[in-house]
């Protein structure tokens, strides 16, 4: 897996446009009763990042104008990827 | 991303472009394996394969060490962003013309394979948007690189170490390396159920640009006014708010 995630920051151009929304997941479960209980983790099933923290990752571009002026300085193609840097509202994740 | 989806808006969205920007190599979808494959449910293995089978048709050209800074729209957002993967934030303030004076410094740096994926990066001219510091413990007043550690919700951060405008390279990359040890040895591996749980049990709400809501069948409107609302009511009675730069 690690040593993909490396390819790829050099092949591919990866840009991500962090500007957009997230829902609660499809496996958030109702609560049937009427009293509001505080979230748990059973309500969101997404397994941690296998990379280990502080080692390479896909070195990103953040804003489509400076991923268009890589992949036509280096004539590569563009991985995109658009999604929001929060879940429900809570930030600080994917 | 109706455009990518075809008509769909949805919560994520993965494709490969031509070096146009324009022209779709892959399909796309709502999961990177969907966008590369066209299938539904493909294996990873499958679709690295494909981006490598892609990657074979266009050979890099140009310096690496040349390669093009990566920037953000706002500091806000390259807070929250390097929350969310859990890097360190190389954060840059000056004028607009140090701003331009100091990218030959960072290009060879932040293209080192010893930097390169571990990092995210922001520069901003000073004049346009102080408000960076209103929410970083350790910001001050001047001009250079500031190496941040952002908070677990990407709303609060910590400058870990500061460099002046004349910084060297070799300073900078020094630097980087030495506080990634210490933030690798240290930070935990953020587990999403229990981060997104415990978020909505203090009160945490983040407000994106894009208006909240989903519309999945692309009919044009948004699929559960419920869940918006509920949005709404977390955004009015959040404890840590954090709303998009005026």
């Amino acid at each position: 897996m690690k040593k993909h995630l490396i390819n790829w920051t050099s092949p591919l151009v990866g840009v991500f446009a962090a500007s957009l929304l997230l829902q609660e997941l499809p496996a958030q479960k109702k609560q049937k009763t009427g009293k509001k209980s505080p979230a748990t983790r059973a309500d969101f099933q997404l397994s941690p990042s296998p990379l280990p923290i502080g080692e390479s990752g896909i070195m990103w571009y953040t804003t489509w104008e400076t991923a268009m002026a890589e992949a036509e300085r280096s004539k590569r193609p563009i991985f995109f990827m658009a999604a929001a840097a929060e879940c429900s509202g809570i930030s600080g994740v994917f | 991303m109706r455009e990518v989806l075809g008509g769909v808006f949805a919560n994520s969205a993965f494709t490969v472009f031509d070096v146009d920007g324009e022209t779709q190599i892959t399909g796309s979808g709502r999961m990177p394996m969907e966008g590369l494959t066209g299938r539904k449910m493909p294996s990873l293995e499958i679709a690295i394969e494909r981006l490598d089978e892609i990657a074979a048709d266009y050979p890099a050209q140009g310096d690496p060490a040349k390669a093009i800074l990566q920037d953000f729209h706002t500091f806000r957002q390259a807070l929250n962003v390097a929350s969310g993967d859990q890097r360190l934030l190389l954060f840059f303030v000056g004028a607009r013309e140090e701003v331009d004076a100091v990218r030959p410094i960072l290009e060879p740096v932040m293209s080192d394979p010893e930097i390169g994926g571990k990092f995210h990066l922001d520069l901003i001219d000073a004049s346009v948007d102080y408000s960076w510091k209103q929410n970083i413990e350790g910001s001050g007043k001047k001009a250079g690189f500031y190496v941040i550690h952002a908070g677990t919700y990407g709303i609060r951060g910590k400058v870990l170490a500061y460099l002046p405008l004349d910084s060297s390279a070799q300073n900078i990359k020094e630097t980087l390396l030495s506080q990634n040890r210490f933030f690798a040895a240290n930070e935990r591996r953020k587990a999403y159920a229990d981060h997104v749980a415990e978020g909505l049990n203090e009160g945490v709400y983040f407000e994106q640009a894009v208006p909240y809501g989903e519309d999945r069948d692309g009919d044009g409107k948004k699929d559960n006014p419920k869940r918006v609302r509920e949005a709404e009511q977390r955004r009015e009675s959040a404890k840590l708010l954090s709303l998009p730069t005026p």
